[in-house]
């Protein structure tokens, strides 16, 4: 049988396997598992057929516990049924878990082992989510490549049916899930020779059908469900035995070969390490290469942990042991030991008891830990445990990977140790985000495991920033299987495709003697040399590396590509490797363009082939000159006057060498500082905004409207402008009350993106100057340290004093200090503004709740966060919980204030003796309406806890812990529509319905932004997304009605590119609003698919068009006999097509599917009709009782 | 009765009415329409390469705006398999509309590349169109060009086209040539079989307080029959040359 040797990564690879075996699929999106659910409906909606011929239903619920209640429903209905998760997701299917295996249903989870959030989140890979799932009765199955994943689906599927046991089938999140490989495909007729069709069918009949009904799920009484639970224990016996024999079928079918514990090792082995997963594959490579010279070492790899038969693990080990080690990839904080060494020291045990063990003294047993959260585990590292295992008294309980200078748990490793093949090609590639570097890699690699014998891996790293991101590319080549589940840490090819990384990154850190240098640069090959910084001048001379330059840039550009470089860098790569003979690779590369790109039509096809055939010209080789001449080196990281924790711990993390921070750098409860973005100076613009004072009307729009908080206005006394730098802007402030002043609208030249929104939304254009305004682009390089010292200096200006400023201009609020800058979100983020927005206007008393999606990541992602600190040292404090959970925890939040405010003001009362009658009054009356009323009782409390000082009361004491509670307090719950609409909605309905005073905002993309566009119930109809792909059929849930509808809740919709003063005022409101507040902000998003410098222009046609009515309800206004329900915008005046149709999220549908198109615009423009009429005729409401005796 | 029936770029028409390129054929039904009305030849609105080409260029660059960045979110968008991008569409409508209605269905085709109106060209031959209309928007930029460079492309295109084509070639052209008659005569030469005597140049407005060149527009009227008949309607048979006076112009109505 010839089967395919295809090149895929684990995700598709057991998504091949479980669609093709499944009726049912129902979803939620989690990183890194959303690619297997994306798969799944790419694939139905293709109408690519399962097994039986029939097309899978693919469903995305609201969360994972939806989805595992959805896929419970369908398999108790008779359908075989698979779903995707990891992490949290996993975590919240557990309840579901617990019952499908005491129903003894078959299924299939299959899981992208990741990280359960402890003291922070981690989308990256162990087994802690895996691990927490152990007691559900789940029979568990490791997999540790691609090919396994594979192999093992099938396995999962066919063993599931036949041992009636659910299964969880794992592999690596990251690691194996996004790892590119070659692998052999499974055909259909190979998944028909494993499905047993007498099993379906057993299957079917035991469904739930009213044809023969049944009932399940009773509730059962001590009497009798222990018992019950008991009855199913001959299944569990009897898993192992099955899952062994359906490896055997497997094997007679394909040719692999599996055990439920693989040995790999001498068969003499005295030392056994035993782990699962991924590092198995690293621990493997390491005993092949140390067994060469002679040491009995060996591994055993564990694929079915549970049920854990004792009986194969000790038949697969050899009798020769005389030390176990297990790696266990996850912790468990308080337990005597991790899960998987507690199983070997209690299988050992009960082996040696029962006389079954094949040896008969008590081996030694230690176990360890090792990467957690992805973190690199390497045949060094394993080389280190096998030597702890020599020594006399080896340390238990170890860590291996981190240095751990706090406890003491970490073994010493060799990073010199390696057990790379010198026959493979190992190429590391730096690239930026969307320049397409990741994309030509995986073509390569695909080129090289499909044209070629060798075997082929591929495994990526990007960016914990959203734009200007750098990923780095692994690639390894070579004739036999590659094992090495690790990064490359000696190339023979390196790959720079940005020339500004030499200017922050040592990208040759990697490269190994000898190895070749390609180099993106706008400089020649005569003058790229004076270009590089020492360190890689040093690097290139001291490793003898072959060095080549292109401009790849100009050859992109001549040929239509814009800024993407990869099918050049590519065509360069293979010309310089000699992977593939020169005239085949271009051969090989075309034709994997027209594969991927073909689709969208010749003209893409044609430039690409353009940029590929222009690549060779252009590519020279630098004579490396014999010393090091650069006169600088590379950037430093962060500025000397940094705390000393950025300057120590997060300046390490942005330099790449995060790795070596010990344990004692880090905080240990998950506690970071604020006000850290401010150091990290990324430089991505290329061009940033300059302003033009003379025709600057200081509206304030571009403050605004800017994203990171670049480009910020200040109002001052002329006289501090004696120590301005020499090219620092000024002019008159045009306020009425501040006409003495002088007005300053200043950019941060090395933190801005480039996005130029602020550009856009400029109102002041010159009348002599075609496309000249009060600000305009220019290049940033030749600006930047002249505005560095500006921006300093901008800094230093004291600000203005908030009392005098009026709250409801957008004018005077744009001179207030954000408190949330420069954040890792995507250059022209319509998120963003909205939250900088708050932070001027509530930042320094604000508490904040942050739902996990976009705003938790740029918010909270390290190195550097962006929520800071004004002069009083005061701002925004903020928390990510996690995501179904955040309006509750914002209003546990509230409830943790006014619980603490309340017993404050009691305590007053009680030491009123002491305190004295003014201020204990004016603690207790305070208006905080407005910022004098603050201010004053700011200053009240200071009064008060000089006061209490002094005092001796055990109240004292009490009070001065909680006396910063008797300043009103902004509590905040922050996230977008996947948090609101869909997983947290019943935390948010139930945190709306409780009258306590939290303010919600929801930044509405429309869709699932973080995880890569998955639709919402905010999604609109017609809109193309992922499990959208037809466009949604059905209409936006209107959230805002639906808090509308209980009359007690203050609700806003709004759009600041569209309406600013109307934001402003809802902003306002709602805090002021003592009760539950909504806003729903459109936030544009590169999710939408086109150019975002557009974002404002979009929202204000979705205003226009009707299709975004902007809008306050304030009950507050019902007692003064008006209509609570205030419409703020317009009826529709423009078509919808002419606001939708500006957005790929739309048109793509108008090429892929004309009809559905023109059918869904027809709906959507009635929707937008329907709610245009409901919305007005509330508005229009003639208030009865009050409002008659009012007037 | 007077006889109506004439010929135009070789074929029999019914009378000397033409539907000319609009969006009203981008209907099945329509075209059905124009046939019971009377309408002796429908010309179909024309393909643009250029449309084409920027649809495509502008798909793809928004499906791969922000992708490979953040590991989260590597694609925001999903890709399909198809996207009827390129001349399908067109050639699909093509094909229908010869299959809906009996009277000559003519082609029209705008390219911006050479090998795209051949290319084109082609195509809309295959698909079953009894002529093809070529409309040629050309606008020449460039101080080097001279008017008869300009004048030397509309002939070469013509006669590329022509060499890979068996159905008649019309070509749809503007008033702005320095000699017209010129021109005419060497695009007969080229292959011509008939010359449409009516083009119009998209005119931008310039917005004079924002100093903005904007889109503007303007639909044709039916004063702008008159300004085309100034030129007169060519039907060159291979050999003879037919023409016909502005007076006989109007009397027709048909240009």
């Amino acid at each position: 049988m010839n089967r395919k040797k295809i090149t895929i990564d684990g995700n598709e690879a057991a998504a091949r396997v479980a669609y093709r075996v499944s009726e049912v699929i129902a979803i939620y999106p989690i990183t890194p598992s959303s690619p297997m659910g994306e798969w799944a409906d790419q694939w139905s909606a293709e109408v690519k057929p399962n097994i039986w011929g029939t097309v899978p239903n693919v469903m995305e619920m609201q969360s994972e516990g939806g989805a595992a209640g959805a896929l419970h429903g369908a398999l108790q209905a008779g359908s075989l049924g698979v779903t995707f998760t990891a992490s949290q997701g996993l975590l919240l299917m557990i309840p579901n878990m617990f019952k499908i295996a005491g129903e003894l249903t078959p299924t299939v989870l299959h899981v992208t082992a990741r990280t359960v959030a402890a003291h922070a989140l981690s989308i990256f890979g162990d087994h802690s989510d895996v691990m927490a799932t152990r007691s559900t009765g789940f029979a568990l199955l490791a997999s540790n490549s691609v090919q396994e994943v594979m192999d093992f689906a099938l396995i999962s599927h066919a063993a599931t049916l036949a041992s009636r046991l659910p299964f969880l089938h794992f592999f690596d999140g990251f690691r194996t899930s996004h790892e590119v490989g070659k692998v052999e495909e499974m055909t259909d007729d190979d998944l028909r020779a494993l499905i047993d069709a007498n099993l379906v069918e057993a299957y079917r009949k035991r469904a739930l059908s009213p044809d023969h009904p049944m009932l399940r799920g009773t509730a059962q009484n001590p009497d009798v469900y222990f018992q019950a639970r008991e009855s199913a224990n001959s299944f569990y016996a009897a898993c192992p035995g099955i899952v062994q024999n359906v490896m055997d079928k497997l094997a007679s079918v394909i040719g692999r070969q599996y055990h439920l514990f693989d040995y790999v090792g001498a068969p003499d082995a005295e030392r056994v390490v035993i782990m699962m997963g991924s590092g198995a594959e690293a621990a493997q490579e390491t005993v092949e290469y140390l067994t060469q010279s002679g040491e009995k070492v060996g591994v055993l790899k564990v694929h079915l942990y549970r049920p854990f038969s004792i009986e194969h693990f000790l038949g697969a080990l050899p009798k020769t042991v005389k030390s176990l080690a297990t790696l266990d990839r996850t912790k468990e904080s308080g337990a005597a030991g991790e899960p998987l060494y507690v199983d070997v020291i209690t299988a050992v045990s009960e082996g040696l008891n029962a006389g079954t063990a094949p040896f008969t003294a008590f081996p030694r047993i230690i176990g360890g830990r090792y990467g957690l959260s992805s973190k690199e585990f390497t045949p060094a590292m394993v080389k280190a445990v096998f030597d702890e295992m020599k020594k006399p008294a080896p340390l238990n309980h170890f860590t291996v990977g981190i240095v751990d200078d706090v406890t003491h748990t970490s073994l010493e490793v060799d990073p010199t140790f390696s057990t790379e093949d010198p026959k493979t090609v190992r190429a590391v590639f730096y690239g930026l985000g969307s320049d397409g570097t990741v994309g030509a890699n995986k073509n390569s690699i695909k080129i090289i495991g499909e044209d070629t014998d060798n075997y082929a891996q591929g495994y990526f790293v990007y960016d914990s920033k959203k734009s200007g991101s750098v990923t780095t590319s692994h690639l390894r080549f070579g004739p036999k299987p590659i094992h090495s589940t690790y990064l490359i840490s000696q190339a023979n090819f390196v790959a720079c495709h940005q020339f500004s990384f030499l200017e922050r990154l040592d990208v040759l850190k990697v490269a190994e003697p000898g190895a070749t240098f390609l180099l993106n640069s706008p400089y020649g090959a005569e003058e790229v040399w004076n270009m590089l910084p020492r360190t890689t001048q040093r690097q290139i001379i001291t490793k003898k590396l072959r060095f080549y330059v292109i401009d790849a840039v100009q050859v992109a550009k001549n040929a239509g590509m814009g800024g993407r470089i990869n099918t050049v860098m590519q065509t360069c790569f293979f010309a310089i490797s000699g992977v593939l003979p020169r005239d085949e690779a271009i051969a090989a590369i075309k034709h994997a363009i027209e594969k991927t790109y073909g689709r969208r039509g010749e003209a893409v096809v044609k430039k690409n082939f353009a940029a590929v055939d222009a690549s060779i010209d252009h590519l020279h080789e630098v004579k490396v000159p014999a010393e090091v001449n650069s006169n600088f080196d590379l950037r430093q990281t962060v500025p000397s006057q940094a705390p000393a924790f950025v300057r120590d711990v997060l300046a390490r993390i942005i330099e790449g060498e995060g790795d070596s921070l010990p344990v004692s750098a880090m905080p240990i409860d998950g506690t970071f500082p604020t006000a850290t973005a401010q150091w990290e100076k990324r430089n991505i613009a290329l061009d940033i905004p300059v302003w033009d004072e003379n025709l600057c009307i200081q509206c304030g729009k571009c403050v605004m409207v800017c994203p990171h908080a670049v480009i910020r206005a200040k109002i001052y006394d002329p006289a501090l402008l004696d120590k301005a730098p020499a090219t620092f802007k000024s002019t008159a402030a045009r306020w009425k009350e501040f006409k003495e002043f002088k007005y300053t609208l200043q950019v941060a030249p090395e933190d801005c993106t480039g996005c130029a929104l602020c550009v856009e939304i400029c109102p002041s254009k010159s009348k002599s100057e075609a496309k000249h305004k009060a600000i305009n682009m220019a290049s940033q390089m030749p600006l930047r340290e002249a505005e560095r010292d500006n921006w300093n200096f901008f800094l230093d200006i004291p600000e203005v004093d908030r009392r005098t400023l009026s709250m409801g201009q957008v004018k005077d609020v744009q001179l207030l200090q954000p408190l949330f800058e420069f954040s890792g979100a995507c250059a022209g983020c319509g998120e963003t503004p909205y939250i900088k927005l708050m932070t001027q206007l509530f930042g320094d008393r604000a508490l904040i709740g942050n739902a996990t999606g976009c705003s938790s990541i740029y918010g909270g992602n390290l190195p550097t966060t962006p929520y800071a600190v004004n002069h009083e040292g005061r701002g925004p404090t903020w928390a990510n919980s996690l995501f179904e959970d955040n309006a509750e925890f914002a209003l546990g939040m509230r409830l943790a204030v006014d619980q603490q405010a309340q017993f404050a003001r009691e305590l007053v009362k009680r030491l009123a003796a002491s305190l004295g009658d003014e201020l204990v009054q004016g603690l207790l009356n305070a208006d905080q309406s407005n910022e004098t009323g603050i201010r004053e009782q700011r200053e009240r409390v200071k009064a008060l806890k000089a006061k209490l000082a002094g005092l001796t009361q055990l109240e004292a004491r009490d009070l001065t812990n909680v006396a910063e509670t008797l300043v009103k307090k902004s509590v905040w719950a922050f996230g977008g529509d996947g948090w609101a609409y869909d997983i947290g909605y019943g935390g948010l309905d139930h945190v709306l319905a409780s009258g306590r005073n939290v303010n919600v905002l929801v930044m509405d993309t429309e869709v699932y932004s973080n995880t890569g566009g998955q639709m919402s119930k905010s999604t609109p109809r017609g809109a193309v997304a992922k499990f959208a792909a037809g466009g949604k059929p059905r209409a936006k849930k209107d959230l805002g009605m639906m808090a509308v509808s209980y009359g007690s809740v203050y609700v806003a919709q709004v759009a600041l590119g569209a309406g600013d003063m109307q934001t402003l005022k809802a902003f306002n409101e709602a805090d002021a609003f003592d009760g539950p507040s909504l806003i729903i902000a459109y936030s544009h998003c590169i999710a939408h698919g086109y150019d975002l410098v557009h974002g404002c222009d979009q929202q204000k046609a979705a205003v226009q068009s009707g299709y975004w009515p902007l809008y306050r309800y304030n009950p507050d206004l019902v007692k003064l006999g008006k209509n609570p329900f205030q419409l703020d915008s317009r009826p529709p005046a423009l078509p919808l097509e002419k606001y939708i149709y500006n957005e790929t999220r739309y048109t793509m549908l108008t090429h892929s599917d004309p009809e559905a198109a023109k059918r869904l615009l027809l709906l959507a423009e009635e929707d937008v009709r329907t709610r245009w009429r409901d919305y007005q005729n509330l508005a229009a409401m003639p208030m009865n009782g009050a409002a008659k005796e009012a007037k | 009765m007077i006889e109506l029936t004439t010929k135009y770029l070789g074929l029999t028409l019914k009378n000397p009415l033409v539907v000319s390129a609009s969006p009203l054929s981008e209907d099945i039904g329509n075209i059905r329409r124009m046939e019971d009305s009377g309408a002796a030849a429908i010309v179909l609105p024309s393909l643009f390469e250029e449309q084409i080409h920027v649809e495509s260029n502008t798909l793809d660059r928004f499906l791969w705006q922000g992708t490979e960045s953040f590991a989260e979110s590597l694609t925001y968008i999903p890709d399909m398999t198809g996207y009827n991008l390129g001349p399908d569409g067109y050639l699909e409508h093509l094909r229908r509309a010869k299959q809906a209605v009996k009277v000559p269905i003519i082609g029209s085709l705008n390219g911006s590349s050479m090998g795209g109106w051949v290319g084109y060209a082609k195509k809309i031959e295959e698909a079953g169109a009894d002529a093809l209309e070529l409309n040629i928007y050309f606008i020449p930029t460039d101080a080097e060009t001279s008017g008869s460079q300009v004048e030397q492309v509309y002939v070469d295109l013509v006669s590329q086209v022509k060499a890979s084509l068996h159905i008649p070639v019309a070509v749809k052209i503007g008033a702005y040539f320095s000699s017209l008659p010129n021109t005419a005569r060497r695009l007969d030469q080229a292959g011509a079989a008939a010359l449409v005597l009516f083009n119009r140049f998209y005119q931008p407005d310039f917005d004079m307080e924002n100093l903005e060149v904007v889109p503007n527009l303007i639909l044709s009227t039916p004063h702008e029959f008159c300004c085309a008949s100034t030129g007169w309607r060519f039907s060159t048979e291979k050999s003879r040359q037919t023409w016909r006076s502005p007076a006989e112009c109007t009397r027709l109505r048909t240009c």
